[in-house]
């Protein structure tokens, strides 16, 4: 598993190995320059101030300082341009990785999106993304910069004192040890406070969400309790965190602290053989404090690369399931398409289990118009489903004017069918390119004459801005029937051969309704078009109604036949006036 | 607010001076280490003579440690106390004032928006007092206690040059954080912005790829994502430029400290050890000039949420009690009168109710039918005074509706909602709603009576049953049932169902339906419903459509007018018998 996610990040990483090789180089420059600042003070106390000189042989004080403050400035101007190109490169790593994973959700086929929530492809594309850029920025600029730097801090202290230097590290593992203990701690902390933090804030939302009837039952004084209860609860749960997050630095002050006076009792104790000079003292303690740093980093960093880790392969679960996409523009091109549909013993279920629609045959003549008929799980909008080729069905073929709909190209297959669903959506966009989407076809003057037509242009003109109004989100300014209307204006500037209309079933007021049974009577004139009913009084006058049950037909013919029949639908007609008088 | 935010201050104001005097005491002994590590190095010149002083010095070393460690506990517990108390005490104040606010204002805020109030605006302030409390009083003790030790023990020359670049850095650092601050909200906008268009994409799947739009989504994708990668590239840059300038100007401080302070150690007016010390002292400069652009632009974003909350606070909250009249409940009985009621939304010019007349005594039940959008429920709402009602419109019991308390209003009338709004707590709770002195035997009865108690007894918990949030483990029919329950535990006069029983199931709508005519045999009852089974036997029933009445009558009267009752009549035999089978 781990391996796997090691591969993943390095295979993110692959296309940036010269840039990961500079900064690498870079880092180095700046670990030596970091070293050398304290090794020249050293040279200076040792040197020059201990024997009260100014200028030794050719170099003076004054050279030092001014090479120190060299020093310093490129070493800053190269860090910030080791940090800059790190960054950039993350950034890059994201930015790909969101366009490869939001190109995976639109060419996933509509199997994938049923079983995987839109919620859960929202939280991938964002957050989940989110964590991975820690990782390559946040962590990355640090982590070659900190390990370089610890690998040659600890090895110019060995080259000065073997002795010293050991006896210095041994404080790194309580460095470490602490380090992780008490993060580990504060996490579990946090953790609790987030469950309780979740809580409240969920009834805070429910609360509002539910504030008309908190009035209406006169429970304020209730509700008041409950929240100062939580609150409460909330800020003692963060408390005993300000407890570690005092502790963990004290502590590291100490541990820093003892390693110097273990020096200077090495000193004292004479165990290396020999006086120390001051200076390297000096550099000793610089070095020590130096080295703190990088390792306190690097075990932050620890949980941000968990956390990143867990996301990567997230995202690659997601990834790696190439057998969900389409091809689009595999098979045959359509030209002119009469619109003929063909149902041969189509046998057809979701899970492979079940059968939702069993050996269902009908055939539908171009122009012609067909209803589906049936109760909730019948099968009926299963039907349309499958025509777009949403889903392929298992068994039997679905010709279309006499070529199998597998061999034809999902593109030129979808433009030919228009369809709409019962819930149209509308996007967050002006209304012209709510009925454009985006298909370059289709003139102004195109989507004008397509308003005319589904009678919406009533409705459009009422609107602030007209054609040019921006809706809101899904729509949610617009009735169920002003989307229904919208949709209408979307077939009629594409144009598509086969019309599939999923009837609206919230309630719609009379005078929409009558605007949207016009463009019904105009499309359906023209196109062969299949109603998925909801109201027997819609489909009355269509040249053929399947009435299905349970995944099979059970009748079929029109309605005068089918009421004389005296069959399923009859009953259908029938029984309600009866039980009700 | 002033005054909210004033008292709440003043609970806290003793902890906020021992905060005080922790960070004062904090920063003292934090001067410690560095002059104690100069100490020794000038020990170190003579080791055999200074040795005893030496293990002094090394101890006094680890115990001005353990002493940072003992102030800082306190100080960083206190520091988390005290704005964690301040956001719980105006979490409640807040929760408060939206519980008693009027619905009018309430209805113009969203519900995010409210919510954005207590997780984002209350949080702001509270990070700003976290950070003023650590943060800028850390700045500004340093600034006083660690320059003062410098000039005290050092030199005040040196002290004066060296600070030069750090003053230059923290003007630089905050000049620098204005950008960055900048190109964050830029940032977090276009992150926004993507993700609303992932959201967006991904419930809109099903549309797009009926019109084969996978590419021109991705399309537009891609252009957002760039643009946000550009957005973070920009705060990248300034944040690293922002470390880079701090990092240099320090750099450049220890390098003047190298040039002068050799200088004075040559003259002998410092010892090593002093120029040592020195450079300690200027390191612990370094943490609270990272902080204080931190803080200011805190600042900034706290006030911005202080105005915010200042609006909320400002909003007038609903009278419960009106002082002049008698609050005694036993005349309450519950006969409603309206008379040439108008209604329109403050704000809004579209009129929703419009010269309704109708009264009911007790005893009676009035139906009420109409399409969505006519005013059934604004009318309601009325009847609660939800809404401001203008005088004389309004009559219970013959008195102005104005002139009864809204807390007797509101206790005496039992109005179940029609959005089965369900708290995420026990069943139990969300039937009693929090009140206390309900015996388990009434609630089993009530339960009963709403068909929901066999329900009930199969879950696993029974009444004890912890509802998922918003109710979303219950059927849509069980919620019902559940919210039904409350108005059978409820001793008030007057009931309204507001389209309560729509998701329940012929049989067990008509149990109810039984039941509830046992219930309100003695009271006032209004039903208002899209089904004529629910409202055929009331004794009137009311037709709206568009906020007018335009049909009054018993079921019977209705249908012999041969107007809208009679054609809802006929659409729902054909929709309810699809819905049915």
């Amino acid at each position: 598993m781990k391996n796997k996610t090691l591969q993943r990040v390095y295979e993110m990483a692959k296309p940036y190995k010269k840039t990961i090789f500079i900064i690498v180089v870079l880092s180095l420059i700046i670990s030596v320059g970091e070293i050398v600042r304290p090794y020249l003070i050293k040279v200076v106390i040792d040197d020059y101030l201990s024997l009260g000189i100014y200028q030794k042989g050719f170099v003076t004080i004054g050279m030092i300082g001014a090479l120190y403050i060299a020093i310093v400035i490129i070493g800053n101007i190269i860090d910030f341009i080791a940090s800059t190109t790190t960054n950039m490169m993350g950034e890059n790593i994201i930015y790909n990785l969101r366009n490869k994973l939001f190109k995976y959700t639109q060419y996933a086929n509509i199997p994938f999106h049923d079983r995987t929530p839109a919620g859960k492809l929202f939280v991938r594309i964002t957050n989940d993304v989110e964590d991975i850029s820690t990782l390559f920025k946040d962590v990355l600029t640090t982590f070659f910069k900190d390990i370089i730097l610890i690998i040659t801090i600890a090895s110019i202290m060995i080259y000065f004192s073997v002795k010293l230097s050991l006896l210095a590290f041994l404080v790194l593992p309580l460095v470490v040890l602490f380090s992780i203990t008490l993060t580990k701690v504060l996490n579990k902390i946090y953790d609790k406070s987030k469950v309780i933090k979740t809580k409240l804030n969920t009834f805070l939302a429910e609360s509002i969400y539910g504030v008309k009837l908190i009035k209406i039952f006169n429970i304020q004084r209730e509700k008041q309790e409950e929240c100062e209860k939580l609150t409460n609860d909330y800020c003692k749960s963060r408390l005993p965190g300000g407890i570690i997050e005092g502790l963990l630095p004290g502590l590291m002050t100490i541990l820093e602290n003892l390693a110097i006076s273990i020096i200077v009792w090495v000193c004292i104790s004479n165990i290396l053989g020999k006086n120390l000079d001051v200076g390297l003292v000096y550099v000793f303690i610089t070095y020590i404090k130096q080295l703190f740093e990088p390792i306190n980093r690097i075990i932050e960093n620890v949980e941000d690369v968990q956390e990143a880790f867990v996301s990567i392969n997230k995202i690659y679960d997601i990834l790696d399931h190439k057998e969900f996409l389409e091809d689009l523009e595999d098979g045959i091109q359509l030209t002119e398409v009469k619109g003929k549909i063909e149902f041969k013993n189509v046998w057809f279920s979701y899970d492979n289990k079940n059968w939702v629609l069993k050996n269902i045959s009908f055939t539908i003549e171009p122009g012609q118009s067909i209803a589906l008929v049936g109760k909730t799980g019948c099968g009926k909008t299963t039907i349309t489903n499958l025509i777009n080729r949403f889903y392929d069905i298992q068994q039997g073929e679905i010709l279309l004017d006499g070529i199998n709909i597998k061999n034809i190209n999902k593109r030129s297959l979808r433009q030919n069918i228009g369809i709409i669903l019962q819930e149209p959506f509308i996007f967050a966009k002006d209304i012209k390119s709510n009925i454009k989407l985006n298909n370059s076809n289709i003139t102004d003057e195109d989507i004008l004459n397509a308003v005319e037509l589904s009678s919406a242009e009533e409705f459009v003109k009422s609107l602030p801005k007209g054609i040019d109004e921006i809706a809101k989100e899904r729509g949610s300014s617009f009735s169920a029937g002003q989307k229904q209307l919208l949709a209408f204006a979307r077939i009629f500037a594409h144009n598509p051969s086969i019309f599939i209309l999923d009837e609206a079933t919230a309630n719609i007021d009379t005078h929409t309704e009558k605007l949207i049974q016009k463009s019904i009577d105009i499309i359906s004139a023209k196109k062969t078009s299949i109603f998925i009913a909801h109201r027997l009084a819609t489909i009355i006058n269509v040249d053929k109604i399947i009435v299905l049950d349970a995944g099979e037909i059970v009748e079929m013919g029109n309605h005068l036949e089918l009421l004389h029949s005296g069959g399923y639908y009859s009953k259908l007609y029938n029984s309600y006036y009866a039980s009700l008088t | 607010m002033k005054k909210i935010l004033l008292n709440i201050l003043k609970k806290y104001r003793l902890s906020t001076i021992l905060i005080i005097v922790f960070i004062g005491l904090y920063i003292y002994f934090f001067t410690y280490p560095a002059t104690i590590v100069g100490n020794i190095i000038d020990l170190l010149s003579d080791i055999e003579t200074n040795k005893l002083e030496l293990i002094k010095q090394s101890f006094y070393l680890l115990g001005s440690c353990i002493l940072i460690l003992a102030v800082r506990m306190p100080w960083r517990w206190l520091v988390g106390y005290v704005p964690r108390s301040i956001e719980r005490d105006i979490k409640d104040k807040l929760f408060e004032q939206f519980m008693k606010i009027k619905m009018t204002s309430i209805q113009n805020i969203k519900n995010g928006e409210i919510m954005s109030y207590f997780v984002k605006d209350i949080t702001e302030i509270r990070t700003f007092t976290y950070r003023l409390l650590t943060h800028a009083t850390r700045f500004v003790f340093t600034m006083i206690i660690a320059t003062a030790t410098m000039m005290k023990n050092v030199n005040v020359n040196l002290t004066i040059a060296t600070l030069c670049p750090i003053i230059i850095a923290t003007f630089l650092v905050i000049k620098i954080k204005e950008y960055v601050e900048k190109s964050f909200i830029r940032s977090q906008k276009y992150f926004t912005e993507l993700s609303e268009y992932v959201q967006e994409s991904t419930d809109a799947i099903r549309t797009t790829k009926a019109y084969t739009g996978e590419m021109n989504q991705l399309k537009e994708f891609i252009k957002k994502n760039r643009m946000l990668k550009g957005a973070n590239n920009s705060v990248d840059v300034h944040s690293t430029l922002l470390s880079t300038c701090l990092n240099m100007c320090f750099g450049i401080s220890y390098g003047i400290s190298l040039l002068f302070g050799t200088k004075l150690v040559l003259e002998g007016s410092i010892t090593t050890g002093d120029f040592v010390a020195f450079n300690g002292y200027i390191a612990l400069f370094v943490g609270p000039i990272t902080w204080i652009p931190g803080v200011i632009s805190r600042y900034k974003r706290a006030k911005i949420s202080y105005k915010r909350l200042d609006k909320v606070f400002a909003l007038e909250r609903e009278k419960l009690t009106i002082k002049e009249v008698d609050t005694k409940n036993d005349d309450f009985i519950g006969n409603i009168e309206v008379k040439n009621l108008n209604f329109n939304y403050p704000n809004s010019i579209v009129t929703v109710l419009n010269d309704i007349n109708f009264s009911i005594q007790r005893g009676e039940k009035l139906g009420i039918i109409g399409t969505i959008g006519s005013g059934k429920t604004t009318l309601m709402n009325l009847l609660l005074r939800l809404y401001p009602v203008q005088r004389d419109k309004i009559f219970i019991d013959g008195k102005d509706i104005n002139d009864i308390p809204l807390k007797v209003l509101r206790d005496h009338v039992c109005y179940i909602t029609q959005d089965n709004f369900l708290f995420s707590t026990t069943l139990k709770e969300n039937i009693k709603l929090f009140k206390d002195g309900i015996e388990e035997e009434e609630i089993n009865e009530s339960t009963k009576n709403a068909m929901i108690y066999d329900d009930i007894q199969k879950m696993q918990n029974g009444i004890e049953t912890v509802i998922g949030e918003r109710g979303s483990d219950l059927s849509g029919g069980q919620k019902q049932r559940v919210v039904i329950s409350r108005a059978f535990l409820n001793k008030s006069n007057i009931v309204i169902f507001d389209d309560t029983f729509s998701a329940l199931d012929n049989r067990t709508e008509q149990l109810v339906l039984k039941n509830v005519k046992e219930l309100v045999k003695d009271k006032t009852c209004i039903i208002i419903s899209n089904r004529i089974s629910d409202i055929k036997d009331a004794n009137k029933i009311i037709v709206l459509d568009s906020g007018n009445i335009v049909e009054t009558g018993t079921h019977d009267e209705l249908l012999k007018l041969q107007g809208k009752y009679n054609q809802f009549y006929h659409e729902q035999a054909a929709k309810q018998e699809m819905a049915l089978n």
